[in-house]
């Protein structure tokens, strides 16, 4: 083997944990995420030899598996919908009354996020890209990456109970005003 | 993802009484579905505020360091390594 293959290999396999951390931000499901690694793996290797040595290897990698993962998606459009609902329907957080929430409750909120506001909040907000990164592997311009970050924060926001009015939300629930309006 | 669902379920679970629980949760839904911004002029229209995104920063670093931190099945190293036996063939 090469020595830039090698060296690509060790690489590669140095960003095989956060590969599969953004896969699993995009899949609703650990098997589905895992399957998409697996295809981008297959991918990267059928063609190295368009990876430039040298240049952002991780960038290279999460745009292959967000491509395959949107092409999909667009195959498959019905069937994520359906489960979108489902995943809705089971949902009920409330933030603690210090402010903070759970770890799980949060990634129930964070799955009923769409699919592009997922994958901002992932890339800018837990792996540490720069928004100029972020641009790069969604194919998109730095500011609609920063205004997508924004939306889906405020959207994270209003999933969790989070900024909303102290009275609007009494301990236990809403108060009856609030659901005779219903 | 069914094992968080059913959590967050549960914690629904006891808040107030029945009916308001059941009315709590249907204004929710409703909420989820619209999918529509919340209208202009309500609190934090223009965003999260700044708690609201340290808050969800760290619980996404929180969910991603979680999967990060999983050791990595042998299938993906299978794969590396037949890429070390094509290679061998090629030379």
């Amino acid at each position: 083997m090469s020595a830039a293959l090698a060296t690509f290999k060790a690489e590669l396999i140095e960003l095989l944990p956060s590969l599969r951390a953004f896969a699993r931000s995009l899949a609703h499901n650990p098997a589905q995420a895992d399957d998409l690694v697996q295809d981008t793996l297959v991918k990267a290797l059928a063609n190295v030899s368009r990876f430039e040595p040298g240049t952002n290897l991780r960038a290279w990698l999460f745009t292959i598996l967000r491509n395959h993962y949107y092409s999909q998606l667009r195959k498959s459009k019905r069937e994520v919908e359906d489960a979108d609902g489902k995943f809705a329907a089971r949902l009920s957080t409330r933030p603690e009354q210090d402010g903070s929430v759970d770890l799980e409750d949060f990634k129930v909120a964070f799955a009923q996020l769409a699919p592009d506001h997922r994958e901002v909040l992932t890339l800018v907000g837990a792996s540490g890209c720069s928004y100029e990164e972020a641009a790069n592997i969604c194919g998109c311009a730095v500011g609609t990456i920063k205004s997508r970050v924004n939306r889906a924060r405020k959207r994270l926001a209003d999933l969790l109970g989070l900024d909303e009015e102290i009275d609007a939300m009494p301990v236990g629930g809403r108060n009856l005003e609030d659901t005779a309006n219903v | 993802m069914s094992a968080f669902a059913s959590r967050a379920v549960k914690s629904g679970v006891g808040s107030g009484t029945k009916g308001i629980s059941f009315m709590a949760r249907k204004d929710e839904m409703e909420t989820l579905v619209s999918k529509t911004p919340p209208p202009e002029g309500s609190k934090g229209a223009k965003g999260a505020s700044a708690a609201s995104k340290a808050l969800i920063t760290r619980n996404l670093r929180l969910a991603f360091g979680e999967v990060a931190s999983e050791p990595v099945p042998d299938r993906f190293l299978d794969i590396l390594g037949r890429m070390d036996e094509a290679e061998g063939k090629k030379q």
